[in-house]
């Protein structure tokens, strides 16, 4: 969180929210060789948390050595780390955050899941943060299922539908849904289910839409080295899907109070942009960056 | 030309799925209530109402400064059926969907949308599991024999 007083004379206060799937330790295993892996990561974020001044910061396919690991590197700092590993049907949550405590603070964490036909999914955790100037956010952090079992489909409609379910009072809700959604911003899931829409003035005036920033951000980027935050490399026409996105309530679109900075949405970091293209090492997804403003008058 | 009777139709159809969706968690929920009773000798009983609740919830917390509101909502509650005084303690709130599904049981830091009687079952069964649950119903069992 940072704060500054601009030209028109205001207080502006920023808020950096980011995801990243790590691909260290997929449903919270840890990989044979997760060693080597993890002390890149753990460097990969250091540099992204001092570089981009992040607040808040989602991470996927963690483990709880993993999360030993990185608190053992921020002992020292003011970014502390809260996990959820919850258990739900066979498989568990695998991810965590790593958050600035001197500018936000975890109030609350729920897990939230959907379940049918006896099989329980993941819809996403649920956290209530409050920042340094008292204002309340829910921010939502999901791993939906993987695209290689096509019953995914449907279920990831089913998870998007719940996920809005659980958003009490949408249209007056400061909400920030982040993570690898298995799903391009265009798919059914986010788009028609979650109605995560691209239309700025649409979800102004339509509260119950989310804005969706990283519609814009399909296509090939300006250094030509990606277009979309997963690497995969059997790719039948890209090697590149846009999976992992952060996702706003439309009252951060009011310019009343916190607002979203839309150039701050962002994909990648070079430094880690070079590990995904390194196919000795396991990670695969870029991560992904937002940032809030609150001017004080 | 127009007509309505598509959408009578599919309203009809909807209303019938939802109408036969509630009885089928109406039985689910009496027979937890039968189990409930007749493990604890017919001491405790379970019951769903409705609460209204004058705390901030997220919502207005989330909408600054409107402070709180009352907000409605459905609890599963387990009711101790004889003694001196009457205890209620909620097991999980519960929240209907559009067609009677998906059931939303909150518990223990986790809210979980069950889509079918399989789902909602197993869902009870994790909730009764549970130490939260076992000391309410120990409780109330206490409490009965006053």
């Amino acid at each position: 969180m940072e704060s500054s007083i601009a030209g028109d004379g205001n207080l502006h206060e920023s808020l950096s929210f980011a995801w990243w799937n790590t691909s260290l330790s997929p449903r919270g295993i840890d990989r044979v060789d997760n060693k080597e892996n993890q002390a890149i990561a753990g460097e990969a974020i250091a540099l992204m948390l001092l570089e981009k001044k992040i607040d808040f910061l989602g991470l996927g396919e963690v483990s709880p050595s993993d999360i030993e690991y990185f608190n053992s590197l921020l002992l020292h700092s003011s970014y502390k780390i809260r996990e959820c590993f919850e258990k739900v049907g066979k498989g568990k949550f695998s991810q965590a955050y790593i958050y600035n405590a001197n500018n936000v603070r975890i109030l609350e964490q729920k897990v939230l899941e959907y379940s049918i036909l006896g099989r329980n999914y993941r819809v996403g955790d649920s956290l209530i943060i409050s920042t340094k100037c008292g204002s309340l956010i829910n921010v939502i952090v999901s791993h939906w299922p993987s695209k290689l079992h096509s019953e995914n489909d449907k279920v990831r409609n089913h998870l998007a539908s719940t996920l809005r379910n659980k958003v009490h009072n949408l249209s007056e809700a400061n909400v920030v849904i982040m993570g690898d959604f298995n799903a391009e911003p265009f798919e059914e899931s986010l788009s028609e289910y979650l109605l995560a829409s691209r239309d700025k003035p649409k979800v102004r005036k339509k509260k119950e839409l989310f804005y969706n920033p990283f519609w814009s951000k399909l296509g090939m980027s300006e250094c030509q080295g990606y277009c979309g935050s997963y690497f995969f490399k059997s790719g039948m026409s890209s090697n590149w899907l846009l999976f992992d996105q952060i996702i706003v309530s439309s009252n951060f679109l009011n310019d009343k109070g916190w607002s979203l900075i839309n150039e701050k949405s962002l994909i990648g970091t070079e430094d880690i942009l070079k590990l995904v293209k390194n196919t000795k090492l396991h990670f695969d997804h870029l991560p992904v960056f937002t940032q809030l403003e609150k001017v004080n008058v | 030309m127009f007509n309505f009777e598509s959408a009578l139709k599919t309203g009809l159809a909807s209303a019938v799925e939802e109408a036969n969706n509630l009885e089928e968690i109406e039985t689910v929920l009496e027979t937890l209530k039968a189990n409930i009773e007749s493990f604890t000798s017919n001491c405790v009983s379970s019951k769903l109402i409705e609460q209204t609740n004058q705390e901030i919830d997220f919502s207005t917390a989330l909408s600054s400064l409107q402070g709180p509101r009352e907000v409605k909502y459905k609890s599963l509650m387990a009711l101790n059926k004889t003694g001196k005084n009457q205890y209620y303690k909620e097991l999980c709130e519960w929240d209907y969907g559009s067609r009677g599904y998906p059931v939303t049981l909150d518990y223990s830091n986790k809210s979980i949308a069950c889509a079918d009687k399989e789902s909602l079952i197993n869902a009870l069964q994790d909730l009764l599991m549970r130490p939260e649950s076992g000391k309410k119903i120990k409780f109330l069992m206490e409490k009965a024999q006053e």
